[in-house]
């Protein structure tokens, strides 16, 4: 039987993954830091779909719980696919930010991923064949005068994702990076949004689909590509003016 | 977030702040920052899950299968989880759920905030008589578990308390054995109104469920004149049985999508001719899967969209069986009067004692839907009075148009659920344009 590690599963796009590896018959390991959610995601998913599914409390904008965690990793190593789906957002992500909203926000959306990368990534040899999913965003696509700190995370894993695609091109670990638009959870809901947002389950979904592909990075809705494409050939000169 | 929030029916429309929560830290922290009141998937034909200056908390995402002891059919659930999803889930472990409103999109939440009644009330009761405990989340209190046993007065208020009670984060429900994966349907040409609550009486323990369809279009002899449905459990393939059963999905704002309905006095008596005779000519008996007969509205969404923006309005209400013949005459002698048309006339049996503001007794069930509008409200507030003097109840969650005074009136358990609500929530952090209206 297949399995997988998801991080960040006790709700969202999570939550959605653990649901849909579940149909496809996949022992979890899911890790969130709320003890309430994943257990209740987790009893939801061994009654429903019959799966082994373990849970892990993990904070992982905190480094030393995520080099406790992968010590315990490294013991087992039986996991083969990885979905990190960690994100955090605040409102009025602009300047002037505090201290502590500033850190947590760069931890949470970069340095932890970027870490627990760097970590995992090592404790395997380059013949063992891997697959790690890692959850980026549109905003990534050019910077703008909204979500500053989220979307500067964002790109610093999604460049730091790029960097592990090239040094392990060759061998069995795969990385692919899915450049999500607008999904429907708490991140989005209610906000007014230039275009429609996808259901978490929807994104799940295609997620899972593309993990049987080559490809290395995706944009879903598809459309974000030619989005991605426009703003980028937009000049500077007429950019700076657009308010989005 | 502001929304316009609206009432299943469309009568309802208010901009109310709406929030929906992933996670439990969210939902508490929503909890214990100011006044707020449940929403389940706010299907409600009355706006009880808004108000004003108050947060609607949307609890779909909590919609989880905690817990389920196969061997004696009792299952804990999150109250955002949909009676669709629940019945997937209970169906091919053998076991079934009895009280299931039309359709199955409705949360398991919203059931118990309206002790709603299914097909066959008389037989098996209201949705609370299947409530074993509930865990409930109020500011003031925390998470306190509410059963027969602990917490006895909350248990009650609560079930069929419209909300007003708290937050129900779980539930645990009693589950019955499975008698058979289809439903037989044999559907009964009945004259009129008499002639179907007859049958109905004398029949009734030969089935599992019974209701019926009438047009009251129709005056003279043929007033009501109708067809039965009588049903009951049968054995039938599973495979074959789960096969191909969809549910969908219709919300308040998706109902009223068409600006204009189609639905007049003409069309009105039209489509109900149409439909009885459709019905008549069509079979006799039908086996249906459980999945699809469990919730009869499943697929005729149509019907409540050709309504359009203006909505429609519905009244139910119980009259006692002794009060029926004198009720039934009175009712046939201001319909003919009013002249105006009507989409449906559906009966039930019901059976049990009153309590609080639960819409349950002994008697008549009878719904009746017609376009919104001055006219139909006009012919419900006789409707109103007629029923108070026939001892009857109408049914607060289907008509935003009632008021305390006819509740009071109705209702002679309104005091006492009022006086023990305000006696438990006494800090008030749960408020809705339904406690408003009802001055609760």
């Amino acid at each position: 039987m297949n399995n997988a590690v998801i991080i960040g599963a006790s709700s969202g796009l999570g939550r959605a993954l653990a649901e849909q590896l579940s149909t496809h018959n996949f022992n979890l390991l899911l890790i969130a830091r709320s003890e309430r959610d994943l257990l209740a995601v987790s009893r939801d998913l061994k009654l429903r779909y019959k799966n082994e599914v373990n849970i892990k409390l993990l904070d992982f904008s905190d480094l030393s719980q995520v080099d406790g965690f992968i010590k315990n990793l490294e013991t087992g190593l039986v996991y083969k696919n990885f979905f990190i789906c960690v994100g955090k957002i605040i409102e009025n992500d602009t300047t002037g930010i505090e201290k502590s909203a500033f850190k947590s926000m760069v931890d949470t959306n970069f340095t932890a991923i970027a870490y627990f990368l760097n970590k995992i990534t090592n404790c395997y040899t380059e013949n063992q064949k891997i697959h790690i999913s890692l959850i980026s965003s549109i905003a990534v696509i050019r910077p703008r005068g909204n979500n500053i700190i989220y979307s500067t995370a964002k790109a610093a894993l999604d460049f730091y994702g790029r960097a592990l695609q090239h040094k392990f091109h060759d061998t069995g670990i795969s990385i692919q990076i899915v450049r999500l638009g607008y999904v429907d959870t708490s991140m989005a809901y209610g906000k007014k949004l230039l275009f429609p947002v996808v259901t978490p389950n929807g994104a799940a979904k295609k997620i899972y689909k593309l993990t049987k592909t080559n490809r290395r990075i995706i944009y879903f809705p598809g459309y974000w590509r030619y989005i991605r494409l426009i703003l980028n050939l937009i000049p500077w000169r007429i950019y700076k003016k657009l308010v989005f | 977030m502001l929304a316009q929030l609206k009432s299943f029916d469309g009568n309802e429309n208010y901009l109310a702040n709406i929030e929906r929560p992933g996670k439990y830290s969210e939902l508490f922290s929503l909890i214990n920052s100011g006044k707020f009141i449940p929403r389940g998937a706010g299907l409600s034909y009355c706006l009880a899950s808004a108000g004003s200056k108050v947060t609607s908390i949307h609890t779909v995402l909590f919609n989880r299968i905690l817990d389920f002891n196969r061997i004696d059919g009792i299952i804990t659930v999150e109250s955002g989880l949909n009676l669709g999803d629940f019945l997937s889930f209970i169906i091919p472990e053998g076991w079934f759920f009895p009280v299931l409103p039309g359709y199955p999109k409705i949360t398991i939440g919203g059931c118990i905030g309206f002790n709603v009644h299914g097909k066959s009330q008389y037989n098996i009761g209201l949705f609370g008589d299947y409530v074993k405990s509930l865990k409930l989340f109020h500011p003031a209190y925390g998470e306190i578990v509410c059963s027969e046993e602990e917490n006895k007065e909350i248990f009650y208020l609560t079930i069929g308390g419209f909300g007003l009670t708290g937050l129900i984060t779980e539930v645990e429900l009693k589950l019955i054995p499975l008698h058979g994966r289809c439903i037989k349907q044999s559907k009964i040409n009945v004259q009129n109104l008499s002639e179907a609550v007859d049958f109905m009486v004398k029949r009734h323990e030969n089935y599992y469920s019974m209701y019926s369809w009438h047009n009251i279009n129709l005056y003279g002899k043929n007033f009501g004149k109708g067809i039965i449905y009588a049903e009951t459990f049968y054995e039938c393939d599973p495979a074959k049985s789960a096969k191909k059963v969809k549910y969908n999905s219709i919300t308040s704002d998706t109902r009223g999508k068409f600006k204009i309905g189609l639905f007049n006095n003409l069309t009105s008596g039209i489509e109900s001719r149409v439909f009885l005779t459709k019905e008549r000519l069509g079979n006799k008996s039908l086996i249906i899967p459980l999945e699809k007969a469990s919730f009869p509205i499943n697929g005729k969404e149509i019907y409540f969209k050709l309504f359009g923006r203006k909505g429609l309005m519905e009244y139910q209400m119980i009259i006692p069986f002794n009060n029926w013949p004198k009720f039934e005459k009175d009712f046939y002698t201001i319909i003919k009067a009013s002249r105006l048309k009507f989409t449906l006339c559906s009966l039930k049996l019901f059976k049990g004692e009153h309590k609080y503001l639960n819409f349950t007794g002994s008697g008549i069930c009878m719904a009746i839907d017609r376009i919104a509008g001055k006219k139909t409200e006009l012919f419900y507030a006789q409707l109103d009075k007629l029923v108070v003097d026939n001892e009857g109840i109408a049914n607060i969650s289907k008509d935003g148009r009632l008021r305390s005074g006819q509740i009071k009136d109705m209702y002679p358990g309104y005091h006492d659920f009022k006086n023990k609500l305000v006696k438990f929530e006494g800090v008030n952090s749960l408020h809705s344009y339904l406690r408003e209206r009802l001055e609760l």
